[in-house]
């Protein structure tokens, strides 16, 4: 089932394709990065939104010895990103949409949400890299969303 | 298997919408053989995959997904793919932005394993 | 902290604009003879100064090691070593000859550096002001302009 991006669903429960789940009470100040905890299934491993400044906005990402390496990952990310974006800009290629890495034991998709911010979904290798790019269109969908929600 | 640099590029080459396949030294992100369409330029596909190629890797071991076997760089009016190959080469492709990504990955990376 | 300085103001923006897309540690713009135009990325005034005559030293004898093998000087000279490259070019303004003397390390690439290079020699040839007839340099003025030049460069 698709579920359609709305305030009160969590990002993992439309990147997952799985039925919403209600809002959870919102959480204590300084503990607003785990709105997409509980959805591990799938061969997920963790999605992040990050801003250029490569600093991270909100998710978790889980490395591979169980340790939480989303703000590391966020660092890389924005130099990842502005080399994309000039790559494809200097080859003439216009704006870049999606970055797909095929790792060892892991696939990354970069996607640009809006022109501040990147997202990247880790995913198992086993998951069809046409599957991952539904699933990272479906999470720019809502990273847009949360982000218009952000603004004062 | 081994392929000539001209052989090998040719495979990638023959794929309608690549416009041009390359063999680049990743870490110097110098051109190794070209095979290009007029208005490609080499140097800066070379120096530009290379630098994206290493800052990808950074992120996929950071993530611990190991290290990237496969690079694909979708654009509005393009696409940009990279393989890399032993002793630090990439085989690189510029398409179009309609190529058939997975025949291109698909000879790419039997490039890879015999051109060097 | 800025780390580009220049004794010609018309060489900071092509000069920052290279650094920023090349990501070189340093960067040296000076003329044949070894007078710094500008510099990025050196602390120290004897850094400077030492690195711009080794620089154009060696420009001058591959230059001469090129005519003697084929008769035109090399347009850039790279050497690369395990953690930094060091690249050298020159470039042909319409008021002068420049020499480019860039330190990379593995976050830059001698590829990326090659590329940019030509931006910057187009962004140069662009921003430099014609040529002015030459003015004697006078030993009483050496000093005063040497010392200018210093404090340009590191601004003190």
């Amino acid at each position: 089932m698709v579920v359609e991006p709305t305030a009160e669903v969590p990002l993992e429960a439309i990147v997952e394709g799985i039925e919403a789940v209600p809002a959870e009470p919102p959480a204590p100040a300084g503990q607003d990065r785990t709105p997409w905890a509980g959805l591990e299934g799938g061969g997920g491993r963790g999605v992040l939104l990050v801003d250029r400044r490569g600093l991270l906005l909100r998710g978790e990402l889980t490395g591979a010895e169980g340790r939480e390496v989303g703000e590391e990952v966020a660092a890389y990310l924005a130099g990842a990103a502005h080399e994309a974006e000039r790559t494809a800009r200097l080859l003439g290629l216009g704006a870049w949409r999606s970055v797909l890495v095929e790792g060892g034991t892991g696939n990354l998709l970069l996607a640009r949400p809006t022109s501040e911010t990147v997202l990247l979904l880790v995913r198992d290798r086993e998951m069809p890299q046409g599957r991952l790019t539904v699933l990272a269109d479906r999470a720019c969908r809502s990273a847009r969303h949360w982000l218009g929600e952000q603004r004062p | 298997m081994t392929l000539s640099f001209t052989d090998a590029l040719e495979r990638i080459t023959r794929i309608r919408g690549v416009r041009g396949a390359m063999l680049v030294a990743g870490d110097d992100g110098l051109v190794v053989a070209e095979s290009l369409m007029e208005g490609v330029r080499g140097n800066a596909v070379a120096a530009l995959a290379a630098s994206l190629a290493k800052r990808l890797r950074k992120a996929c071991e950071a993530a611990g997904s190991g290290i990237p076997s496969f690079l694909h760089l979708q654009a509005e009016a393009g696409t940009l793919v990279a393989v890399p190959a032993p002793d630090g080469v990439l085989v690189v492709a510029v398409g179009d932005r309609d190529v058939n990504v997975g025949l291109l990955r698909l000879e790419m990376r039997r490039v890879a394993e015999a051109v060097v | 902290m800025k780390l580009t300085r220049a004794v010609e103001p018309w060489t900071v923006e092509p000069m920052e604009r290279f650094v920023n897309e090349t990501a070189a540690r340093l960067t040296l713009l000076m003329t044949p003879s070894g007078q710094v135009l500008a510099q990025h990325g050196f602390t120290r005034a004897v850094d400077v100064m030492a690195a711009a005559s080794l620089g154009a030293a060696i420009v001058s004898s591959s230059s001469e090691m090129a005519k003697m093998l084929s008769g035109s000087p090399f347009p850039a000279l790279s050497h690369q070593g395990r953690n930094h490259g060091v690249f050298l070019g020159s470039c042909d303004l319409p008021s002068q000859r420049l020499l480019v003397l860039v330190v990379h390390d593995a976050e830059s690439s001698v590829g990326l550096v090659q590329l940019f290079f030509e931006e910057l020699v187009r962004d140069l040839a662009a921003a430099c002001p014609p040529p002015e007839s030459k003015k004697l340099v006078l030993a009483a003025d050496f000093e005063r302009e040497l010392n200018e030049s210093l404090a340009a460069l590191f601004g003190r």
